[in-house]
């Protein structure tokens, strides 16, 4: 078992202003799972994402991940977790700008200590994967939108991550290039890649195995797809 | 991370926007090329005026009137006419002090020496004949006055060589006769090219006997300096003290407090104005100083306009698995390459500066001005802009690390 969250709450602001985005989720995914978060906006599928993620802690229940309580584990632990086994894909892709594509997919690499000649290599061939070998060394502001987020993909591969996170990532994108990143992740879920990615948009969940949906912090439902 | 990658992480968000860095280290490197052009001008001046002291001799001990000056407000003492013929009478009588070689009053002025329709003011000193070993010339045509032109009081004048130059051009000035204050002087010499002694350009010069001075010119019966030559350096210090004590005999004074005259040896006079040019470095470096401080909060402005525009990458950096460490390190060395780049930028500048001044210097003053290259203050500049990057990138890269990830995410 990859994720396990029991009971998760998170409450925002103090005392008179508290905002309660999730009111004790739990649920489990398993290593190779291709999950969908749905949920209208204000559900809270971006902060159980954050959670799930390491960029945010619960403010209760418990949360293991690959079987490690993350109560017991520092900033700087969650930090180097997230470096070496996950992969982020955000809706606004989140490029360097002014960077070449090469730069941008690099990044994780160096804060994985990855000499330059390794992480250059790992990153030339998902840049090819991802089909944009003539764009190795375009800056990222010259990029479209569907490219830019396939750039953010290969980033998100490049240091071989147990599960990738992507929240909304084809919120920006028409449909052409929204389709060909879904087609994307299935195929790093066909290859045993865990995904773990949140949408309010049917036709994209759809793509998904599971479907875990939200409604005002708690889960609503849980499914199994074909 | 890897020191080569945080390096180059560092540089990469500066040169993203060369033009803006450029601005920001502006302050510092003002500032560091002032300090290293004030303390290398510094020490060129102090060089220069310490290399034209040793012309004078280490052997050369100089009396003036009134008390030792304390400060400006003494300035008028050197007016007191408490040095008379007496006491160069006293001085010179053999076995008076033991060590002493010569004794050569000096009666300074400032007169015009007019040739012809040529007429040119110049700081004319009646003298005796040794005044010229003193000064370490002997004349490049005709000949110096000599012992007997100053008892005979005869009109006699020798020229620097600028003041030549200026008065008769190519034409032979010896044997000509030039007035001074309306009384005709033959031009017996001519001094040869010699530049500054002490503080003294020997080039612009008129030297006459003593006598002929205080008769015709100046009208008075006092010396504005005795120049004492002395055996050997070993014997300075007694032969001073023994001066002292015989003009306070001759002055009838019997507390030193109160003495009428000072006697001064070169090494005083050098290390006065060591002092000076120490003092005045000193002051003008904290002046620049305060410019690299300026500079720093510059800096600091900047950088945390950088950390709020760059709040995305942040938090981009940190979801990628950047500790807090990693971004605060990135941050406080952008500060530093930026505040050492400044120094050294402004090292070059200041020592070309520097380098361009000695040389408009010796061509325009006719001096010869040492460029110096301030080994210590360049040490110094280089260190205290990296410092000064420390010191003011701290708190911007701090803002930096203890960026919400999922906050600056949301920055766009
Ligand atoms: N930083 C925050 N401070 C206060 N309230 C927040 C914050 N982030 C989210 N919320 C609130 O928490 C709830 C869930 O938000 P979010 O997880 O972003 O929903 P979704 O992604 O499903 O639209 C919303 O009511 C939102 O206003
Ligand atoms: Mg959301």
């Amino acid at each position: 078992m990859l994720i396990d969250v029991r009971n998760l709450i998170k409450v925002y602001g103090l005392e008179d202003s508290k905002t309660h985005a999730l009111h004790g989720v739990s649920f489990t995914i398993d290593n190779g799972d291709f999950v969908a978060i749905m949920g209208p906006s204000g559900s809270g599928k971006s902060t159980l994402l954050h959670i799930l993620s390491f960029l945010d802690r619960p403010s209760g229940g418990q949360y293991f991940f690959e079987g490690k309580a993350i109560e017991d584990l520092s900033d700087e632990d969650l930090a180097r977790v997230r470096n070496k086994k996950m992969g982020f894909v955000f809706q606004s892709f989140n490029l360097l700008p002014r960077r070449s594509v090469l730069d941008n997919v690099v990044l994780p690499l160096i804060y994985a200590n990855v000499g330059q000649r390794e992480r250059e290599n790992r990153a030339r061939s998902l840049i090819k994967d991802v089909g944009l070998e003539h764009r190795i060394f375009h800056l990222s502001n010259q990029l479209s939108g569907g490219e830019g987020q396939r750039v953010a993909i290969a980033r998100a591969l490049v240091n071989e991550p147990t599960v990738i996170f992507a929240d909304e990532p084809t919120g920006n994108l028409d449909s052409i290039s929204g389709r060909q990143v879904m087609t994307l992740l299935e195929q790093l879920h066909d290859r045993g890649h865990t995904v773990v990615f949140v949408t309010h948009d049917q036709m994209i969940a759809d793509h998904a195995k599971r479907i875990i949906r939200l409604r005002d912090g708690r889960i609503e439902s849980d499914s199994i797809i074909k | 991370m890897l020191i080569r990658d945080l390096a180059r992480i560092a540089m990469g968000g500066l040169t993203v926007n060369i033009g803006r860095s450029m601005l920001t280290i502006l302050g510092i490197v003002i500032g560091v090329a002032s300090i290293i052009l004030i303390v290398s001008v510094g020490n060129g001046a102090q060089r220069l005026i310490l290399s034209q002291f040793e012309g004078i001799g280490s052997r050369v001990l100089v009396i003036q009137p009134g008390r030792q000056p304390q400060g400006p407000s003494d300035f008028f003492e050197f007016f007191t006419d408490s040095l008379k013929e007496r006491d160069v009478k006293a001085l010179t009588v053999r076995g008076s002090v033991p060590g002493i070689v010569d004794v050569a009053p000096v009666v300074a002025g400032n007169f015009s020496v007019v040739w012809r329709d040529e007429s040119k003011r110049a700081t004319t000193f009646g003298a005796t004949d040794i005044f010229a070993d003193i000064l370490d010339v002997s004349t490049a045509s005709g000949e110096f006055f000599t012992n007997e032109d100053v008892r005979q009081r005869t009109s006699v004048v020798v020229l620097g060589y600028k003041l030549n130059q200026d008065i008769f051009g190519d034409s032979d000035a010896i044997g000509q006769v030039v007035k001074i204050k309306n009384v005709n002087f033959r031009v017996g010499g001519v001094l040869p090219k010699k530049g500054n002694v002490g503080l003294l350009n020997v080039d612009d010069v008129a030297i006459l006997p003593y006598t002929a001075a205080q008769e015709y010119l100046t009208g008075t019966d006092y010396f504005q300096e005795i120049l004492i030559r002395v055996e050997n350096e070993d014997v300075m210090p007694r032969v001073e003290e023994d001066v002292k004590n015989l003009l306070r005999m001759n002055h009838n004074i019997t507390d030193p407090a109160k003495d009428d005259f000072h006697v001064m040896t070169p090494a005083d006079v050098a290390s006065r104005v060591s002092t000076v040019t120490g003092i005045l470095t000193a002051f003008l470096t904290a002046v620049a100083a305060i410019s690299l401080i300026v500079g720093g909060i510059g800096i600091m402005n900047i950088m945390l306009v950088s950390v709020s525009e760059r709040t995305g990458e942040i938090g981009l950096r940190k979801a990628i698995g950047a500790t807090n460490n990693d971004i605060l390190k990135q941050f406080l060395l952008e500060a530093v390459i930026l505040t050492a780049s400044g120094g050294v930028i402004g090292m070059i500048l200041g020592n070309t500066f520097s380098y361009v001044l000695s040389l408009a210097l010796s061509y325009f003053l006719d001096v010869s001005w040492k460029f110096v290259l301030p080994l210590q203050a360049m040490a110094v500049g280089i260190f205290v802009s990296t410092i000064v990057g420390v010191v003011f990138g701290i708190y911007p890269a701090r803002r930096a690390s203890r960026l919400d990830p999922v906050e600056a995410l949301r920055y766009e």
